[in-house]
């Protein structure tokens, strides 16, 4: 029979309808600010209607509909990975910086001019004070050096350290989304909190590194590292780690080696993170600190620079002589391999003031020649002074220049991609936002909407009764 | 047999018709059903309101009401009943929402008293 029972459910059915509806608008509001959380929609179904098939028709609450969007997500996680890039090659570049005076009146660049004009003051009046002071210099020169590769190793570090937490913050997040994978797997409904705690994972795991997201049809995510490594692939989670050991046979030896990640496999992935905090890390790792410093395969620019210092001051004094017309000492000594040479270098042992030798023998004898050479050293454009086809103040000056550079860049970066991103999550909070102004309102309205169609309804009551009691 | 009652009883049938219709349409709860639930509210009720003064004048001239459309009136008295009750509810749970997630206490008339508009991030606490 339809009559009452289908009343009856179509009513009941109603109510939890009604229900269901509005708790959606209420998990809106309470979400407001939950990480992650996308905006909510209702579902009501209609139910079929035919009263002589006892389908009294109605609606059904038919679950509810994310409004997140994977467009959107995916350009707020692309520039939160731009972003994170800079941010991470920020720090380290800015204490790279600071090694490097631009104004040239303070460490390495400072001590490297002071050197060049004691050994001018030393030719105008080659005498005992005058060379004291040019191995003070020469002194302080190499402490600068032996101070900025102390520094740049102290960088190195530093920016290890702040690889191996990324990595540990990659394995924690992929971790929590393998566990929103198996609770979105075992949810027989659409679960807004599991989603948002995916979505608030994915984000984070965006700015450290570039991933690939994926969703299968019940709402799992796979997630891959640069596009090509698994990290997340429904509910089985792949582990990464740092790794700063060496790797075959470095052509320089005891140089530091690069910082490699690997996969759960033990495969170098290095080249797949090119984006987030640990691509600007690995960067400024891989790339930066081995340009100035060395590694397996490069000498390291500082270490180019006091060596040809070194090198040339030594090998001008070697062939000089004392005014007593003894055969000059080195100034510099170095030791251990290529990459070694700035944090080594020192003055050698045998050097005095007396054994300076200011003197070229010639012919013609020049007394004052081998000091006028030193002194010339730093802007001389003799083949055998130049590095890389530049004389040594312009190498140091391009190093310090690079430095600057780089770091400017970054923040460059950093600026344009924070406005990039604050764009897509303006987008993004249109879409899948919460207005709290507008939930409330609305209600507000359905309410009074509610509060009007119940007197309409009395109405109609009062005239069903008023004809009862006429027929 | 009373002039009325072939127009009164397809009237009747027309006003449940319009009922379910409403009864259909409030289980959509959005900004955008009440104005057909209103009009359609009203349909009904002129109608009910015109055959109201139709038997009240048969009445008025010495005519008896036919006892034959008492079920199909009984029909609506039971739907108006059960529709009251669907927006009484949904009146008081929209109330008891935001008195629960934007109001600060209730005024001497029971209504909630809302947090005055401002812009802020969270309703929680």
């Amino acid at each position: 029979m339809g009559g009452l029972f289908s009343s009856l459910n179509t009513s009941v059915e109603a109510l939890r309808s009604l229900q269901s509806a509005l708790a959606v608008t209420q998990n809106n509001v309470s979400n407001a600010n939950t990480p992650g959380y996308a905006r909510q929609i209702a579902l009501l179904e209609s139910q079929p209607f035919n009263l002589a098939g006892g389908l009294a028709g109605g609606v059904q609450f038919g679950g509810t509909q994310s409004t997140q969007n994977e467009y959107l997500n995916q350009a707020v996680r692309t520039q939160l990975s731009a972003q994170g890039y800079f941010t991470g090659e920020s720090n380290p570049l800015a204490s790279i910086q600071s090694l490097f005076d631009v104004s040239g009146k303070t460490g390495l660049t400072g001590a490297l001019n002071n050197l060049f004009q004691s050994f001018s003051a030393w030719s105008a009046t080659p005498n005992t004070t005058s060379a004291q002071a040019v191995l003070n210099q020469a002194q302080a020169l190499a402490q600068s050096f032996q101070s900025a590769a102390a520094s740049l190793s102290q960088v190195t570090n530093n920016v290890n350290q702040q690889i191996s937490s990324n990595v540990d913050q990659i394995n924690n997040l992929t971790a929590a989304i393998q566990q929103a994978n198996i609770a979105i797997g075992n949810s027989s409904t659409p679960d807004a909190g599991l989603d948002a705690n995916l979505h608030a994972s994915l984000e984070s795991l965006s700015q450290i590194a570039d991933i690939t997201v994926s969703f299968a049809p019940n709402g799992t995510a796979t997630v891959l590292l640069g596009g090509q490594t698994p990290l997340v692939i429904g509910a089985q989670q792949y582990t990464i780690q740092a790794s700063f050991a060496p790797t075959g046979t470095p052509t320089i030896p005891n140089a530091t080696p690069d910082a490699r990640i690997l996969d759960s496999n033990g495969q170098d992935i290095t080249s797949h993170i090119s984006q987030g905090s640990l691509g600007g890390l690995l960067n400024v790792r891989n790339t930066v600190l081995p340009s100035l410093q060395g590694d397996g395969q490069q000498q390291g620019a500082l270490n180019q620079l006091a060596q040809q210092v070194a090198d040339r001051v030594n090998s001008i004094l070697t062939s000089a002589q004392t005014a007593g017309g003894a055969a000059g000492v080195p100034l510099f000594t170095y030791a251990g391999s290529p990459a070694a040479i700035a944090q080594t270098l020192a003055l050698d042992p045998n050097i005095t003031a007396g054994t300076l030798a200011p003197v070229n023998p010639g012919p013609p004898v020049v007394s004052n020649g081998a000091a006028l050479q030193l002194a010339g050293l730093g802007n001389s454009t003799n083949p055998a002074d130049l590095i890389s086809g530049q004389t040594m103040l312009q190498f140091l000056s391009s190093m310090a220049t690079q430095a600057g550079q780089s770091a400017s860049d970054a923040q460059t970066g950093s600026n344009l991609h924070a406005q990039l991103l604050a764009q897509s999550r303006s987008l993004q909070t249109e879409v899948s936002g919460i207005s709290l102004d507008a939930e409330a309102a609305q209600v507000l309205q359905l309410q009074q909407g509610y509060q009007a169609a119940s007197k309409m309804v009395s109405v109609i009551n009062s005239l069903s009764d008023a004809l009862l009691n006429m027929v | 047999m009373l002039p009325q009652q072939g127009p009164a009883l397809e009237t009747y049938q027309h006003v449940q018709t319009i009922l379910r219709e409403v009864e259909k349409a409030v289980l959509l709860p959005g900004i955008d059903m009440l104005a057909q639930w209103e009009t359609k509210l009203g349909q009904a009720a002129a109608l009910l309101e015109g055959i109201h003064e139709s038997i009240k004048n048969g009445v008025a001239a010495g005519k008896s009401g036919d006892p034959s459309i008492r079920p199909a009136l009984q029909q609506i008295r039971r739907m108006g009943g059960a529709l009251q009750a669907k927006f009484e509810h949904g009146s008081n749970y929209c109330m008891g929402l935001l008195q629960v997630r934007l109001g600060t206490g209730y005024s001497e008339r029971g209504l909630p008293v809302l947090m005055p508009t401002e812009a802020r991030g969270t309703f929680e606490g």
